[in-house]
């Protein structure tokens, strides 16, 4: 156990000594891989779907505010759905727009969850996006993360529906877009994972708050459990499209996920929790010290003075 | 030899380092404002951004059931069915406004109480 401490302050180590640079790389690969993943899904603009664009927007991203990426990977969606055709750009652009108008606004930080969400999606690991936005957030996060559930699931759609789109060539455009906005809106395996998610988030973020002991562990536990029970009983009363097996196998890996999340975040020694009590001239502080778990090595050497023989 | 927690330190680094962590540099941003200055503007903010998403809404409804309205817009109540829209217009940008009011409101009060309890808090740690 200690091994995994050390590997974890190292870690540490290197990140705090270089964070600028390796803040501007993380947000490089993360522009690099979201970017990718939109040219590879959807990918109907030439233009947009080269590498040497996707490079040189990466970069651009890597030297701005990490919100950037999410506006950049928001246009590519956006114009790709145009090349393909002008009702499927109009529908993805009022659901972006929808979001950050009514929503996002308000909780800027929150951002990413539109992003990092439909990549948890695209990875097979989207049962983890819930548990940490619980883990970090508060409840409210149950929208942001329900809103990144809402942008997967239309991009999908936009992408399953290029034969549908293509073969109703001979329709009227109010058609289309009547058929896509129908697609888009009615989609009961969203409705499932948007619900699952909101509940997983409220869940785990109530539990994590609570002061026992592993109170961290518990919450992640709990909003697993949650998440695939939500989520098998809403795929049977809305009959929506989930694979039982692909859940299992997803929440697991979100499982290992959420816990190395937590190993960074909240690493602690229950054993040695130490409570002090005092007081000042407004309040009673009842505090509870809980030690962080550090490797051997981190832990400070102890100095022998006269006075302890 | 077991170390001695100092009650004092602890009660003010728990104070300040929870701030530190979660919305303090946040809080020096609003501050830079007048209440009255930071409240109204995103008051506007909100509103504005209110009546884009209605009328947003609206049209993606027109265009929806473009159909059903052209067949019906000869038997319509033109006046009511304004009347609606704009009712709903009010309510709408409106309940926006009042929501925005509450937040923005409560976090500037919020951020007012923390940075002043802050800086007196960084006062006390210096001379302790």
């Amino acid at each position: 156990m200690n091994g995994i401490f050390e590997i974890r302050d190292y870690i540490e180590e290197i990140v705090s000594r270089y964070e600028t640079l390796i803040k501007a790389v993380l947000r490089f690969v993360l522009a690099l891989i979201a970017l990718s993943v939109v040219n590879s899904k959807l990918g109907y603009m030439e233009r947009l779907d080269s590498m040497t664009i996707v490079v040189a927007v990466s970069l651009l991203c890597a030297l701005m505010p990490p919100g950037m990426i999410v506006f950049f990977s928001s246009l590519f969606v956006i114009l790709h759905s145009y090349a393909l055709s002008l009702e499927a750009a109009i529908i993805v652009l009022a659901v972006f727009l929808l979001m950050f108008l009514l929503y996002f606004r308000f909780t800027p930080k929150d951002t990413m969850a539109v992003l990092l969400t439909p990549l948890g999606f695209v990875f097979g690991v989207p049962h983890v996006m819930p548990v940490i936005y619980g883990l970090k957030g508060s409840p409210l996060s149950a929208l942001s993360v329900g809103f990144g559930a809402v942008a997967y699931f239309t991009v999908d759609f936009i992408s399953e529906s290029e034969s549908m789109i293509k073969g109703m060539s001979e329709a009227t455009t109010v058609e289309r877009f009547r058929t896509l906005l129908d697609g888009v809106v009615k989609n009961n395996t969203m409705i499932a994972y948007v619900i699952a998610f909101a509940l997983t988030v409220v869940i785990v973020s109530i539990i994590r708050r609570l002061s026992f002991p592993h109170s961290w562990t518990v919450a992640i536990a709990a909003g697993i459990a949650v998440d695939l029970i939500a989520l098998m009983v809403l795929s049977i009363r809305l009959d929506a499209d989930i694979s039982i097996g692909g859940l299992f196998l997803g929440s697991i890996l979100s499982a290992l996920i959420a816990f190395i999340y937590k190993l960074f975040n909240f690493s602690v020694d229950y054993a040695k929790t130490e409570r002090v009590q005092f007081e000042d001239d407004g309040y009673y502080y009842y505090v509870k010290a809980v030690p962080k778990i550090k490797s051997q090595e981190k832990r400070p050497k102890r100095t022998y003075d006269a006075d302890d023989d | 030899m077991k170390e001695q927690i100092d009650g004092d330190k602890v009660k003010l680094m728990t104070r300040m380092a929870s701030f530190e962590e979660n919305e303090g540099k946040e809080a020096i941003r609003i501050c830079n404002y007048f209440r009255s200055d930071y409240v109204c503007l995103n008051v506007v903010r909100a509103i504005v951004s209110a009546t884009v998403a209605y009328f947003l809404i609206i049209a993606l409804y027109v265009y929806y059931s473009i159909d059903h309205l052209l067949q019906e817009i000869y038997t319509m109540d033109l006046m009511a069915t304004g009347r609606k829209l704009v009712t709903a217009y009010v309510i709408f940008a409106g309940a926006f406004g009042i929501i925005a009011y509450v937040v923005y409101s409560f976090r500037y009060d919020w951020a007012k109480k923390h940075l002043n309890d802050y800086n007196y808090a960084l006062r006390e740690l210096l001379n302790m």
